[in-house]
């Protein structure tokens, strides 16, 4: 099979002409743009490569394990973005990506590949895509969520003082960070079609497939991320939730 | 009786004392002594260990946890509200996470004090010390802990909080109050606790 890497060069060019535009104004960002850049290239060739050794096999194992690496990720990523620090968030945001995740990766795929969904080829670029967006929306949820504890805790101690529970005391939290957290996909999905054609349905549409077939997989795709993120920051949020607080039922920043 | 003994608050600090119903104790204390933990601590709104925590010789193990908080009603000294709720929507605030529906009487006595117009964010710091006193004073908690909730009040204002508490005090209620002010409460037994 003959690689042609060699068809990227425009595209690096129009990238080195940004940095070079750019680099007189505001060196710090161009740096990032070429480095960002540089990153997605060698990230996405090195992908090929390993995800070329992965479709070789059609075992169900295989496809779990390179999973969890990337449920791993997306969960480190959290870890990362976030500003407050929160004992076992780590943990917190893999349970949620797990349960949140996964079963609906795994229909997805019984939907469109039926007996052969346990495929890498099927699963994992459907992983991929839900893992890749709803990530952000968890993140801006638990940090919301987070810095609301932190910051404004008198509010929930003001409710608790008044003999509300726990989860009454902590419902305006909760609810801002869960839409906070999802905002940014209801926007995209109201613009969808009108503004924006995602890139899954224009990759589709390039490579001459049918425009029903592709828009008909494209809002199965926008659904799923949906439901994955509402349930993914849910999932979370009442984790972080717990966390707050002792078994007792004492508020406990820690 | 609100009996506490050997009461740890996260700062290390060991708190005992007794006070009887109609007693008014001013916890006293330099900044940072500790005298909001242990209010909080007391209301079990945040963590600490005891022997003893117990009122008219129940132990606190027997309430469930909301309910040993509705018994004991802990005033922060920041006003919390919601960002566009009015006057009424907070007075009511505590009422209907009870599911109290004729809660407004309750407030028919002190019309003149909790009749503001507008939203809590536009009242001034002390008018909003006010609506949020007379809130704490119309729950149906035996046991009140005001934390610096006179701060923000005028002179005249102030006096006329002293005699509402004496009232409510002489209900056979039990105040527990931080302040910088001091406070003169018309023929009633009143001590002092210094942390």
């Amino acid at each position: 099979m003959i690689i042609k890497f060699y068809s990227l060069w425009p595209y690096v060019v129009g990238i080195f002409l940004i940095y070079v535009f750019f680099r007189k104004q505001q060196n710090k960002l161009a740096k990032e743009i070429l480095w960002a850049s540089f990153r997605t290239t060698i990230q996405l060739i090195l992908l090929a490569f390993a995800l070329q050794e992965i479709f070789k096999s059609n075992l169900l194992a295989v496809t779990l394990i390179v999973s969890l690496f990337m449920t791993l990720n997306s969960s480190g990523q959290i870890i990362l973005r976030s500003k407050q620090k929160v004992i076992n968030l780590f943990w917190i945001s893999l349970v949620s990506n797990v349960l949140a995740i996964w079963p609906i990766a795994f229909l997805f795929s019984m939907d469109i590949a039926q007996a052969d969904w346990f495929e890498p080829q099927k699963l994992l670029p459907l992983m991929g895509m839900l893992l890749g967006n709803t990530l952000s929306g968890v993140s801006i949820g638990l940090e919301s969520f987070m810095r609301d504890f932190r910051e404004k805790n008198n509010e929930v101690l003001t409710l608790m003082s008044l003999g509300g529970t726990i989860e009454e005391s902590t419902s305006k939290f909760f609810h801002r960070a869960l839409r906070a957290g999802i905002t940014p996909q209801i926007n995209s999905m109201i613009s969808m079609g009108i503004i924006s054609i995602p890139g899954m349905m224009a990759g589709q549409l390039i490579s001459k497939a049918n425009a029903f077939d592709a828009s008909i997989l494209q809002i199965k795709m926008m659904l799923s991320i949906c439901t994955g993120t509402i349930l993914s920051i849910y999932i979370a949020l009442r984790f972080v939730r717990k966390s707050f607080f002792l078994s007792t039922g004492e508020l406990c920043l820690k | 009786m609100l009996k506490v003994k050997n009461l740890k608050l996260l700062n290390g600090k060991v708190i005992n004392l007794e006070v009887n119903p109609g007693e008014i104790l001013f916890i006293k204390g330099a900044n940072g002594a500790g005298k909001s933990l242990f209010l909080k601590s007391l209301a079990r709104l945040i963590p600490s260990s005891w022997d003893e925590l117990s009122f008219n010789n129940k132990s606190m193990t027997h309430y469930p946890i909301e309910m040993w908080r509705s018994k004991i009603t802990y005033l922060p000294p920041e006003v919390c509200f919601s960002d566009e709720s009015s006057v009424d929507e907070y007075l009511a605030e505590p009422f209907l996470l009870k599911r109290y529906k004729n809660f407004k009487t309750k407030f028919e006595p002190q019309k003149n004090l909790t009749n503001l117009a507008g939203t809590m964010k536009l009242l001034s710091s002390g008018q909003r010390q006010r609506i949020a006193l007379l809130r704490a004073m119309s729950l149906d908690s035996d046991i009140l802990l005001l934390d610096e909730s006179f701060g923000h009040m005028d002179q005249a204002t102030r006096e006329e909080f002293f005699n509402l508490l004496a009232k409510w005090v002489e209900k056979g209620k039990i105040l527990l109050i931080v302040s910088h002010f001091e406070i003169g409460m018309r023929n009633l037994k009143t001590s002092e606790f210094i942390i």
